[in-house]
């Protein structure tokens, strides 16, 4: 008795693709009807669903922990991989970090690109009248407040009650 | 990919924020808040910030350092000036004391208050704050019922501002007579912050 063949042959390539769900609606809609009517097709896709589904429910064999390691050490020096990540796919971690990293380096240039056309403009050109007239202003600004200032202080110096005269003075 | 367009979108939002943020500084009082207080024009309005102010300090350094040094801690100067009828003198007055109340609860303190001879001076500043002795703006609001000319005046200075460096600085500029004579009206200058 011959063992059973655990991976049929397909009738056709496409069927494969129907059961990857990779086929364009038309050709799906073919390919299922065949399936549904040719027992050849309906046989093969039934086996090739239950093996995959068995393999879906497989456990997945684990390496005991000091694996990789031991790996590493069999191997020669000059065969040693330089990093031991080098070898490894990137993981969703890895993957996210480097969006991350990617992500930061372009708001970093935004930003840099956003302060220098709003704080790097060009100035606008004042005449020398208007820089003239602009520093007049201020001057006369800062006259006013010291006069304010002497005329409060001469307030305040009004309104305190004279100070007691010392005994000697008297 | 949303988590970066939702930063990118952040930092572009703060830029112009960066390039016109006078508004949010301590020291920034927005004297347009006073312009509906009064039926005139104001007689004297002075607005000079950004590059104009730049370009003033630059101006003074040949020949006026501590002037220059004085501008260049400013933000911004600015000035109005309204001319007051007779019957606007006790709103003016009520107005400008609310005021100063809600600059105080902003954090403003005030260190010359005068109440005497028709004269209504108010004059503030605000700390920068922290452990810094710095300031962030100086404010002063003064209501003067001169016979001849009542007037109200606002000024805000923007920047760490000594009250007796302005005194020192202003001496060499003439103590007008009092009062001070009003200046034309001016148009004021575009600024570009």
């Amino acid at each position: 008795m011959n063992a059973p063949d655990l991976l049929p042959d397909l009738p056709d390539e496409r069927l494969e693709a129907w059961l990857d769900h990779a086929l364009p609606p038309d050709e799906a809609r073919a390919v299922a009807d065949r399936v549904a009517t040719d027992a050849a097709w309906g046989d093969a896709a039934d086996t090739a669903l239950r093996l995959r589904a068995a393999l879906a429910a497989a456990p997945l064999p684990t390496a005991p922990p000091d694996f990789r390691a031991r790996v590493f050490a069999a191997l020669p020096p000059d065969a040693q991989p330089t990093s031991v990540h080098a070898d490894r796919p990137p993981t969703p971690r890895r993957r996210r970090r480097v969006r991350l990293a990617a992500g930061a380096v372009f708001a970093a240039v935004v930003l840099a690109v956003g302060l220098y056309v709003t704080r790097f403009q060009p100035e606008p050109r004042y005449s020398d009248a208007d820089v003239a007239a602009a520093r007049a202003d201020v001057e006369w600004t800062l006259a006013y407040l010291n006069r304010l200032n002497a005329q409060t202080a001469a307030h305040v110096s009004d309104a305190l009650p004279p100070l007691p005269q010392p005994e000697a003075a008297r | 990919m949303k988590r970066l367009v939702l930063l990118v979108l952040l930092v572009l939002a703060t830029l112009p924020a960066r390039a016109q943020n006078l508004a949010g500084d301590p020291g920034y009082l927005d004297l347009s808040r006073v312009d509906g207080w009064f039926s005139a024009e104001p007689t004297v309005e002075i607005d000079l910030k950004g590059s104009l102010l730049r370009m003033v300090t630059r101006s003074a350094q040949s020949d006026d350092p501590d002037l220059a040094a004085m501008l260049g801690r400013m933000r911004a100067v600015q000035v109005r000036i309204f001319p007051l009828a007779a019957g606007a003198l006790a709103s003016a007055r009520t107005r400008t004391a609310d005021l100063m109340r809600g600059l105080e609860r902003q954090g403003w303190e005030s260190f010359v208050r005068v109440r005497q001879d028709g004269q209504y001076v108010n004059m503030m500043v605000r700390p920068r704050g922290g452990t810094s002795d710095a300031l962030a703006g100086l404010v002063v609001a003064v209501v003067d019922e001169d016979d001849d000319e009542p007037q109200a005046v606002f000024i805000n200075i923007v920047g760490d501002v000594d009250p007796e460096r302005i005194g020192e600085i202003g001496r060499r500029f003439g103590a007008p007579n009092v009062p001070t004579p009003p200046r034309p009206p001016r148009t004021p200058r575009r600024n570009d912050d």
